[in-house]
């Protein structure tokens, strides 16, 4: 394990680790999802009604993400293939059960859950009003098929974090992304592997209202939230 | 630094200040004229500080609780006024026309949005009141430990409630460590149940109360708006009869604020109280503000406590007994909210984790640049204040 994590951290420089013991040892092929559950463990394992939705494109990596969020959290997730314009639909509701090993297979295919919905991509956004109350996480494979779809979720839903993964597919708009992304109250938080970005709003980093932001354009005040400190949060800052 | 910092990030934002602030005291204040006329021409020529002048000449009744409220905390006395404290009553009412002035300014331009030091004091409180009455929007914002950031809020920082709410929101919701917030919990935990106070009251009683009364401070929260804050002050006397009306008949003991030593007025209310309770005397045992008596010996000796305003509500919940939270205070939204409630283990054990991140939120960092000028600043600061002594 010792080797394996070493190797780990020489591939993903900026990867945190964190006891993989609590989480039964599971985590995929690459690092962003140990580091995404490292900082949201605590918001996943306090709230029922967390989904997550994963717009993706890229067929080699497919339910990379809400895969191990379900398998860990229970989390009920959506899985959007805007290739496929399919909608993949696993809720708690629908009993879902999981066959196969304990240990994470990427490259899964559909048969891997019972009960998951499957229809084609027509009305989505319309399809998200039946969660009325709940958080929503976007995982999002970017490129030119998703952008839209994605800023529609935004405007419509509490959307808490984002995980944009190859954006330097569409690097030449990316800042232009991000400066929206600060309107709307998400703080950047960290960049995995050089490509991939993960925000999370504002109230989930340092308390502040995110709606604060968005109404005052205080976009630019993201960069100065403070980040918790490591260990002694009873320290004046 | 925080005035300019928001200067430079929010947009179409102006920096204004009234001359009274560089002429006169603020809480707890002591700068040297000279350093606050050199502080005014630096922000005047380098960040187009607008200085609004003397127009209006006197206070309302009604305009003076932010002149009250900073009287009392500076000179921790109840029954401050004008003919007790005639120095800093007269600069305290320079504030608070200042702070009238200010007002006719946003009404006058049509201010959207006003950004504030504190809201509570005397050269503040009349702009947060205003925008509150009349929908304009208001941030408030206070100092961060060790001059390295700021916070913002966006209720006043005495409105305990919604500062609640914000502080258990992040706890339920917030990126940070656990590991790390299981450690601060237990520092701030021990710092809590170790204060300077029981240093002080070593002795333990062996009397059983049913009900044990803590009362709060009057000097602290007789100037606080409840409009502004939801927080009201009835008096220590009114709050006791509250409680005995509730409980009836029963075996209490009437713990005083430790802070109340230091009011000069307390012998005049301590003898108001115990006259107004003197219905119920045979079965009250009273606990001054000198007693040695450790208030924790009391909480495990009653069956159940009763704070108004008071966080040592927050000792009670600690320490494993049943409390009873008349007033409106964060310690009472955490300790009864559901889902906190709903969560496994015990509240002595769980509650002083939202509380351990209260250093946390809402944070606003300064760059390194800005903090190295605000340490020289401070140096500089200093020096005039030495000088001034």
């Amino acid at each position: 394990m010792f080797l394996y994590n070493f190797l780990f951290k020489i591939k993903y420089p900026l990867l945190k680790f964190f006891s993989l013991k609590n989480f039964g040892g599971v985590y995929s092929s690459k690092g962003q999802d140990i580091f995404m559950l490292k900082y949201l463990y605590n918001f996943l394992s306090n709230n029922d009604n967390v989904i997550f939705i994963e717009l993706n494109t890229n067929p080699k990596e497919q339910f990379l993400l809400s895969n191990l969020f379900f398998r860990i959290f229970k989390n009920d997730f959506i899985y959007v293939d805007l290739n496929k314009k399919l909608i993949v639909e696993c809720l708690k509701k629908n009993k879902i059960k999981i066959h196969g090993s304990s240990k994470l297979n990427l490259g899964i295919d559909l048969s891997f859950y019972e009960n998951c919905r499957h229809y084609a991509l027509t009305n989505f956004l319309n399809d998200l009003a039946k969660f009325p109350d709940c958080f929503f996480n976007l995982i999002v494979y970017f490129d030119k098929k998703s952008i839209n779809l994605f800023f529609n979720i935004l405007e419509k839903k509490d959307v808490k974090t984002i995980f944009i993964q190859g954006n330097k597919i569409y690097w030449h708009e990316i800042k232009k992304i991000h400066n929206k992304l600060f309107m709307l109250g998400f703080v950047f938080h960290s960049r995995l592997n050089g490509k991939d970005d993960f925000f999370i709003k504002s109230e989930m980093v340092n308390g502040f209202s995110s709606k604060m932001i968005e109404k005052y354009s205080l976009g630019s005040l993201n960069k100065w939230i403070s980040d918790p400190p490591d260990s002694d949060y009873t320290k004046p800052r | 630094m925080t005035a300019i910092k928001l200067l430079k990030n929010v947009p179409n934002a102006k920096i204004i200040a009234h001359g009274s602030l560089f002429r006169n005291k603020e809480y707890a204040d002591y700068t040297n004229i000279f350093w606050k006329q050199i502080l005014k021409w630096c922000l005047k020529f380098f960040f187009r500080l607008r200085i609004i002048t003397k127009k209006n000449k006197i206070l309302d009744e009604s305009e003076k609780l932010g002149l009250i409220s900073s009287l009392f905390s500076i000179v921790e006395d109840s029954s401050a006024g004008e003919t007790k404290y005639p120095f800093q009553y007269n600069e305290l009412y320079n504030l608070s026309l200042g702070a009238k002035d200010l007002v006719d300014y946003i009404r006058e331009h049509k201010v959207q949005t006003v950004y504030i030091f504190n809201g509570r004091t005397a050269g503040s409180y009349l702009v947060a009141k205003y925008c509150s009455e009349n929908d304009v929007n208001i941030l408030y914002y206070e100092y961060a430990g060790h001059s390295n950031g700021f916070r913002l809020y966006e209720n006043i920082p005495h409105a305990l409630v919604p500062n609640g709410k914000a502080f258990l929101n992040y706890y339920k919701n917030g990126v940070y460590s656990l590991p790390g917030l299981k450690y601060a919990a237990k520092i701030i935990k021990a710092q809590k149940l170790l204060h300077d106070v029981k240093q002080k009251t070593t002795a333990n009683t062996n009397s059983q109360y049913d009900v044990l009364i803590f009362l709060g401070s009057d000097f602290e929260y007789t100037g606080v708006d409840p409009s502004l804050t939801g927080v009201r002050w009835y008096g220590n006397a009114n709050f006791c009869k509250q409680v005995i009306s509730k409980f009836g008949k029963k075996k209490y003991a009437i713990r005083c604020h430790p802070n109340s030593e230091i009011d000069p007025n307390w012998p005049i209310l301590y003898k108001e109280l115990k006259g107004s309770l003197s219905f119920h005397e045979e079965y009250i045992d009273f606990y001054g503000p000198d007693s040695e008596i450790d208030s924790h010996s009391l909480i495990m000796n009653s069956r159940i406590a009763v704070t108004d305003l008071s966080s040592i509500a927050l000792d009670v919940i600690l320490l494993g007994k049943k409390v009873e939270i008349f007033g409106n205070t964060d310690v009472k939204f955490i300790y009864e909210n559901d889902w906190l409630n709903n969560q496994g283990g015990e509240m002595a054990d769980k509650i002083i984790f939202p509380f351990a991140l209260v250093h946390n939120t809402p944070v606003f960092r300064f760059s390194l640049f800005e903090i190295l000028v605000a340490n020289i600043l401070y140096i500089v600061h200093r020096s005039f204040q030495k000088i001034s002594n």
